[in-house]
């Protein structure tokens, strides 16, 4: 007999216990071991993942601040290259008016010695011509310079053109008595003065009374005035045209060294 | 030479006889449960696992994949049931490989014990799953209800089949090696041996996954 009733019964017993003791001891303890290893993965994964969004969240607000950093960074920047624009602007232009006051002062001061320089100039001149014009008169001639310029200025009297004699005759008498002023910075001879008189009423005015005064101011020369005109000869005038002359001249240079 | 491992009779009184059967079905439960409870007992759910918890994990793991692709069902009801089937003629046919052994598979007792076994595994789950009503119009009276006694007689042939399929190969894989060991004892029967560790292991995917399309096709709703 292949089939033995009470073996078969005792294996099924056998495999109901040992199928019990499997569970028991094999698939549970196996099973849980798996779910916690799964569960703890999961859990891990779950971290990690929290974590790389935690990380993310981090760069991306790290990236964000790095760009408003960089962003103020560059306006502060913009800032104080502005300030700076501004600011050198602002000492640019006190520099340039520090320079401009001082080049004026300077300029002032350089006129003011120039003008100095240029007023001695022309009064030693003017004195050393007075000086040099009479030695040479004097030494030149035997009359005295005083009477040279009498007989010119008596020689520029007789030699008046015809216009300014009628200008000179048709202008309003200032004085009730016609009175013609001669001024000298010398005292003339008697024998010049009936000259000059005599001169002045045949050109002039022939009723006209003749005054002689000497006055200090004049360099060296003589002058008459009638109606408001001036008849003249002065070594002013020279000296003017000298003076001028040399401004002139002092002018160019300085125009060219400047 | 004995057919089956029942003819070797150790104690004997009225019914109650302890062959070696029995015996070694003992022994491969104790063996079982001992290497089961030297693995489990310090068991860890870190990466870091130890060898026979990787084997045990592995053996699950197949077990599990297996019934799943064949029932398309959660597999955890199925696992103690399946499983052990499979582990324990597996063991038993594996084993054979030591001298004197004698597989619990080859008694057609013990084939017999796990179909009976499985013939009422099927109900049990089937009424479990859908209900005994249910159970019974989808496993019995399909597709006519006059097709009850064709029904009711291919589960029996289903039981039979499956005890005699096993009892078979592995009297069959005995018996060579045993009559090959008289005719040529060199070699021949190496080969043989492990021709039949290799049959040992394909009878057990066979018997539990057969045993697991049976259940399966009394819980499956469709």
């Amino acid at each position: 007999m292949l089939i033995d009733p009470f073996v078969v019964i005792a294996q099924i017993i056998n495999f109901l216990i040992l199928v019990a003791l499997l569970k028991r001891f094999l698939y549970k303890p196996i099973t849980q071991a798996m779910e916690a290893r799964s569960q703890r993965i999961e859990r891990q994964l779950a971290t990690a993942a929290a974590k790389e969004k935690d990380a993310e969240a981090e760069k991306k607000l790290y990236l964000q601040k790095q760009q408003e950093l960089e962003a103020q960074k560059q306006e502060w920047l913009e800032q104080a290259k502005q300030e700076v624009e501004r600011e050198k602007e602002k000492l640019t232009r006190q520099v340039q008016a520090e320079v401009d006051r001082i080049r004026s002062e300077w300029y002032e001061a350089f006129e003011r010695d120039r003008q100095k320089f240029i007023r001695e100039l022309r009064d030693r001149l003017s004195q050393q011509v007075a000086l040099t014009a009479r030695k040479a008169l004097s030494d030149l001639a035997t009359i005295n310079l005083e009477a040279q310029i009498i007989d010119t200025f008596i020689d520029r009297l007789y030699n008046i053109d015809e216009r300014q004699t009628k200008t000179i005759s048709t202008a309003p008498i200032p004085n009730p008595h016609h009175i013609i002023t001669i001024r000298s910075s010398f005292t003339i001879s008697e024998e010049k003065r009936d000259r000059l008189v005599a001169a002045i009423r045949e050109k002039i005015a022939n009723n006209a009374e003749v005054e002689f005064e000497t006055v200090e101011d004049f360099i060296c020369g003589i002058e008459l005035r009638a109606r408001g005109y001036k008849i003249s000869w002065n070594l002013e005038h020279y000296l003017t045209e000298l003076e001028m002359a040399t401004v002139k001249v002092l002018s160019e240079n300085n125009n060219q060294a400047a | 030479m004995n057919l089956t491992p029942d003819q070797i009779i150790f104690w004997q009184r009225d019914i109650i006889t302890i062959n070696a059967t029995l015996v070694f079905t003992w022994l491969i439960i104790v063996l079982l449960v001992l290497s089961s409870w030297l693995v489990t007992r310090q068991l860890s759910a870190s990466t870091k696992i130890s060898k026979g918890q990787n084997l045990l994990e592995v053996l699950m793991l197949g077990i599990r994949n297996q019934i799943e692709e064949v029932s398309q069902q959660e597999p955890e009801p199925y696992v103690p049931f399946i499983g052990t089937l499979f582990i324990f003629i597996a063991v038993s046919n594996l084993l054979s490989i030591i001298p004197g052994y004698q597989p619990p598979t080859g008694s057609l007792s013990t084939t017999a014990a796990l179909a009976i076994c499985v013939f009422f595994a099927i109900p049990l789950y089937g009424i479990k799953k859908q209900g005994f009503v249910g159970y019974i119009k989808k496993y019995y009276i399909q597709p006519t209800p006059f097709m009850l006694p064709f029904n009711i007689i291919g589960r029996f042939s289903n039981t039979i089949s499956l005890a005699v399929r096993l009892f078979g190969n592995v009297m069959s894989g005995t018996m060579i090696v045993g009559i090959l060991l008289s005719i040529a004892p060199l070699f021949f029967p190496i080969i043989m041996q492990a021709m039949g560790l290799l049959t040992g292991l394909i009878q057990a995917y066979i018997f539990a996954i057969l045993a697991m399309v049976f259940v399966a096709a009394a819980t499956s709703n469709t």
